[in-house]
């Protein structure tokens, strides 16, 4: 059986490019079996897929930075 | 040419705000994030001959800006400085399966937590603890939005070598999160 440490790589593998037929019998195997690694899949996913959402938050007010930052770009660009 | 010089000076008008936003957003880093945004307006500058006029200019500076963030997180993964790991700290035993108290517990997550400010924040913070190296590759990698193979290609490192350096990002980020979110 698949080691734990060959069956979290075989994860990132499965998220980057997909599978073999024989590694995705043997990852299936694995977390059917294991808790950890079944566990470890599904929140490698969801980072996998948080990380891709490329969705743009404001986190923090930038209302300080910005007027200041405008004026000394202007300045930069002799502008 | 005065048309130029009126233009810029107003895309800098409307469009700083959004851009800085990205920046931050980007690379946590107010100073960086700064530099990134001149560098930006610089860059636009200096090749407005190739800004066609019918795209749509935020559009465009914003790919600039990609590019520049991109750049800067390749630099970072190529010289990286500050912190890193000595040593992985031990997920596995030496049969190479979990430790008892590092294997992952079940989460109640789904993306709607993306809308959760506090969990961002959660996630950042996480991030910002990844040894330079890792947290330069995931963001290579997101940033992108290149398949792992042209990460690959443009670090010059091979496929395997990516997944296990995914992995060791990944696991900490994981267990990170888990300590002071889903478990808190």
């Amino acid at each position: 059986m698949l080691s734990c440490d060959k069956a979290t790589i075989l994860v990132e593998k499965k998220i980057d490019t997909g599978l073999t037929l024989i590694e995705k019998l043997k990852l299936t195997f694995h977390t059917g079996m294991c808790s950890g690694c079944s566990n470890y899949q599904k929140h490698s996913v969801f980072i996998h897929n948080a990380m891709s959402a490329n969705v743009n938050r404001a986190l923090q007010t930038v209302n300080f930075v910005v007027p200041q930052l405008k004026a000394s770009i202007l300045e930069k660009l002799k502008l | 040419m005065d048309n130029i010089q009126t233009t810029i000076r107003s895309w800098v008008e409307s469009f700083t705000d959004s851009l800085y936003d990205r920046a931050l957003y980007k690379t946590d880093n107010e100073e960086v994030a700064k530099d990134l945004v001149q560098e930006t307006f610089l860059a636009a500058f200096e090749s407005f001959g190739s800004y066609k006029g019918n795209s749509n200019p935020k559009t465009w500076l914003m790919s600039i800006l990609n590019h520049k963030i991109i750049d800067h997180y390749r630099m970072q993964y190529k010289n990286p400085i500050g912190k890193e790991f000595n040593s992985d700290p031990h997920f596995f035993d030496d049969e190479g399966m979990w430790q008892v108290e590092r294997r992952p517990s079940v989460w109640d997550c789904d993306l709607s937590l993306l809308d959760d400010r506090d969990f961002i924040v959660t996630l950042k913070r996480c991030m910002a603890k990844l040894p330079t190296k890792w947290l330069s590759i995931l963001q290579l990698k997101y940033l992108s939005e290149k398949g792992g193979e042209e990460v690959c290609q443009e670090l010059n490192i091979a496929p395997t070598n990516y997944w296990q350096m995914m992995r060791r990002a990944k696991m900490n980020l994981r267990e990170c999160l888990e300590k002071n979110w889903f478990k808190h």
